[in-house]
């Protein structure tokens, strides 16, 4: 019984520590009613919001380790301090190189015997200044993780990057720089996209999107993951295998951004996860994340859109801007089967560049082609719509369609692959990049 | 060896329960935690005023928000009987449900140092939880940190607190015989010096200090396993731990350490160790000591520097102290950055633990 008491005592002068990224909702004391000990009283109804999410996460994914760290720190936060430490010990049993629940283990073990007032505040045994950015550096990644999962995605919302996925386009990534995440959609039967899951991600250690090789940035902008390497025919670095993405791609080409070698891959041996800034560029998953999400990789039509922030749509906007910018590829492609030349050329804007091509050598050599066509006939299928992220657009809205073409005509035939880079000007949609793919 | 006790508990208990008047508030007591606070009160009226009454009364009350009144009992109970820790522990949500967390962990600890074993308890469990914690970070930064021995406090029943009956003062559901603490066994448990309570009607500004004097001396001050040692000498001094965070003392603690060094005194020098410390390489203690006379009494001309000081509190009456060191003499010299737990020993800062945290040249 006085074990009783003590523990009681012990959970009360946890609960009155000024945590700050410990406690987000105060928990409740226990009074001692008098010889018969109260328990320490009913978990509130955020506790129980937050511990059945995270039951959910860790039902449909187990080696959501993520879910398991925020599960100990809920418990803790709320006074459970038994449960949160053996939440951790599974935890770390699972996953010995998770270290920033080791840091957190380290806090909890401490905030027994003193206050202890944010994570890895002032742990005994830092000394030295490697030790000192050991610590700050894992203090961001539980900054990182913590933030996402406060943050919570709000419900209905579409990712406006994601505007339609055609048949081919089973699923897409979305990667938030900023939050360090990573987003796993499929695509639904109505071309929408729904999310699948999020995962922690380490990106470029240098902030802000990538210009020239060596910058240590991630690039921002809409990706293709072009192939898959496996991780035993690379340095260990790469972790278990690796996507590398087609960066630098059209856009980047003509801004005459540099560099190459921008993958999605996985975690060095040593490690379960890195720092939120820890690549020369890429965007890094822990190796465990990774084989999750290699289901939904597919080496040629995957994509995958990076930028600094996220942009989520409401259901009605998300709708009104894809009809919005399918309308404008369908008149395209009107215009263009009328035989209306000139019509036709209004559709480019004047930017435009293609392989080979300005705008004027472009009008030049439509209107000489024109010359020659009785009829034509232009069939577009399998319209992916792409979002292009806004501050990587350079200040302009931006768009990338990918399409198939079926082109017939008195004296020509083709059928291809093709992609559109749209910008919008003057309120309306312009062709600034036609290429095949 | 707790089998007996927990009989005799079982005994005292069953003895206990049977009583009608204890029945009557066990019935209060569920009223109280099904929220009838109120009812609670009415049904108190008809009883005959008890200690445990008067804690379910205040119970109550506090559940109606009429905090000052509750405060009041609590108050009153703690007065009565300062080794009741139950008061202490309900006053202390009290202060929490308002906001008051520095007066709230005031009560719990005073309420944790009502009794000499609880306090012992949670000391040693907060250093097994210290050192679980280092072995925690250690892993977080992937640092090679080597396990250590761990050296807690013993208790023994030399005080007598160990007896069973003064266990039921704490956890016994009824609180007449945990209101009065049997007075000759109080009498023959510590040779606690006679302080009285003090009122503690009006919020005392430090009541951190009065805690010390109204609970018994702490059981660190007993190393039981060594029965050569005066442990009655140092019981008989007022409880150490001052719990002031006293950096200046332990930095001149440590100087004299240096300087005991510098002078090869090696008496001095060892003087400045804790009787805990544990000697490095699981040296024994004699073996330890016999090393440092050589080492000290080697070389003509020794200096050792202490510069660079970074103190932080480790626990109640410990501290912990990292500094420069920097060492000369005849045919050798280095620069290492140390650390060294500090623990206040009847008002002197001893050495309990030296370490060696970087070697810089």
């Amino acid at each position: 019984m006085a074990r009783r008491l003590l523990t009681t005592l012990f959970a009360a002068t946890v609960l009155l520590s000024p945590l700050v990224l410990y406690a987000a909702h105060p928990g409740e004391n226990v009074a001692v009613a008098d010889g018969a000990l109260a328990t320490i009283g009913n978990r509130g109804a955020l506790y129980e919001q937050a511990h059945q999410r995270l039951r959910q996460r860790l039902q449909r994914y187990p080696q959501d380790h993520e879910a398991s760290l925020l599960l100990a720190l809920l418990e803790f936060k709320s006074g459970y301090f038994e449960e949160a430490l053996s939440e951790l010990g599974g935890l770390l049993k699972r996953e010995p190189k998770f270290h920033l629940a080791h840091l957190v283990q380290g806090d909890m073990l401490l905030a027994q015997t003193r206050v202890i007032s944010d994570i890895g505040t002032n742990p005994p045994l830092v000394d030295t200044a490697t030790q000192q950015e050991g610590l700050g550096l894992l203090r961001q990644e539980a900054e990182a993780r913590l933030n996402a999962y406060l943050e919570t995605l709000p419900q209905g919302r579409l990712p406006r990057a994601l505007l339609a996925l055609d048949d081919e386009v089973k699923s897409a990534l979305l990667v938030d720089k900023r939050s360090h995440r990573l987003y796993v959609y499929e695509r639904e039967a109505d071309g929408t996209p729904r999310l699948v899951q999020d995962f922690y991600v380490s990106t470029g250690k240098a902030n802000g999107n990538k210009k020239l090789s060596g910058d240590l940035r991630t690039p921002e902008g809409v990706y293709f993951i072009t192939r898959h390497i496996s991780g035993d025919k690379l340095p260990d670095l790469y972790g278990v295998s690796a996507y590398p993405m087609n960066y630098p791609n059209e856009w980047d080409r003509h801004l005459g951004k540099t560099g190459y070698g921008i993958w999605l891959h996985g975690t060095e041996a040593a490690y379960y996860s890195r720092p939120p800034l820890d690549s020369e560029g890429c965007v890094v998953l822990p190796n465990i994340d990774l084989t999750a999400v290699a289901d939904y990789l597919h080496p040629g039509t995957t994509p995958i859109v990076v930028s600094d922030k996220v942009e989520w749509l409401a259901r009605d906007d998300y709708v009104a801007l894809r009809d919005e910018v399918a309308g404008a590829v369908e008149s395209w492609r009107r215009d263009w089967q009328s035989g209306d030349v000139e019509r036709y050329l209004t559709h480019y804007d004047n930017n435009f560049w293609a392989d080979g091509h300005n705008k004027k050598s472009w009008q030049q050599r439509k209107r000489r082609v024109a010359k020659g066509k009785k009829w034509q006939k232009v069939a577009l299928d399998d319209i992916s719509l792409f979002a292009y992220p806004r501050m990587a657009g350079d200040g302009r809205e931006m768009m990338v369609v990918n399409l198939k073409q079926k082109y017939d005509s008195n004296n020509y035939y083709s059928e291809m692959g093709k992609r559109l880079y749209l910008v919008k000007a003057d309120k309306s949609w312009r062709v600034l990049y036609e290429g095949g793919r | 060896m707790y089998q007996p006790v927990g009989k005799a508990l079982t005994g005292v208990l069953l003895l206990l329960l049977s009583g009608p008047l204890a029945a009557n508030l066990d019935e209060v007591a569920m009223l109280i935690e099904a929220g009838s606070h109120q009812k609670a009160l009415n049904r108190l009226a008809a009883e005959p005023e008890t200690r445990r009454s008067r804690l379910l009364q205040a119970n109550a009350l506090a559940g109606l928000k009429r905090n000052e009144e509750a405060e009041a009992i609590y108050r009153a109970l703690i007065e009565e009987a300062p080794e009741d820790p139950t008061p202490y522990n309900n006053l202390a949500t009290l202060y929490a449900a308002t906001g008051r967390l520095q007066e709230a962990s005031e009560q719990l600890t005073r309420g944790m140092k009502s009794d000499q074993r609880y306090a012992a308890i949670y000391k040693n469990l907060s250093r097994v939880y210290v050192e679980m914690s280092r072995n925690s970070y250690a892993r977080a930064l992937r640092m090679n940190e080597k396990q250590q021995g761990l050296r807690l406090v013993t208790l023994d029943h030399r005080d007598g607190t160990s007896e069973p009956l003064q266990v039921t003062v704490v956890a016994l559901p009824q609180p007449e015989v945990a209101a009065r603490p049997v007075p000759d066994r109080v009498a023959q448990a510590a040779p606690k010096p006679a302080v009285k309570p003090e009122p503690v009607s009006t919020p005392s500004p430090k009541p951190a200090a009065k805690a010390e004097q109204t609970a018994p001396p702490t059981p660190t001050v007993v190393p039981a396993p060594r029965r050569t040692e005066p442990v009655a000498v140092a019981q008989a001094t007022p409880p150490p731990s001052a719990v002031e965070f006293d950096a200046g003392g332990a930095i001149a603690a440590l100087k004299q350490w240096a300087a005991a060094w510098s002078a090869n005194d090696v008496e001095a020098y060892l003087a400045a160790y804790d009787d805990e410390f544990l000697p490095p390489r699981d040296l024994t203690r004699a073996q330890w000591q016999a090393e440092r006379r050589v080492r000290l009494k080697k070389p003509k001309k020794i200096e050792v520097m202490l510069s660079d000081f970074e103190v932080s509190s480790t626990s109640d009456n410990s501290l912990t102290v990292k500094l420069l060191q920097r060492y000369r003499s005849d045919n050798y010299r280095d620069t290492t950055r140390k650390g060294f737990i500090l623990v206040l020993r009847s008002g002197e800062w001893k050495i309990g633990d030296e370490y060696t945290i970087e070697v810089i040249n």
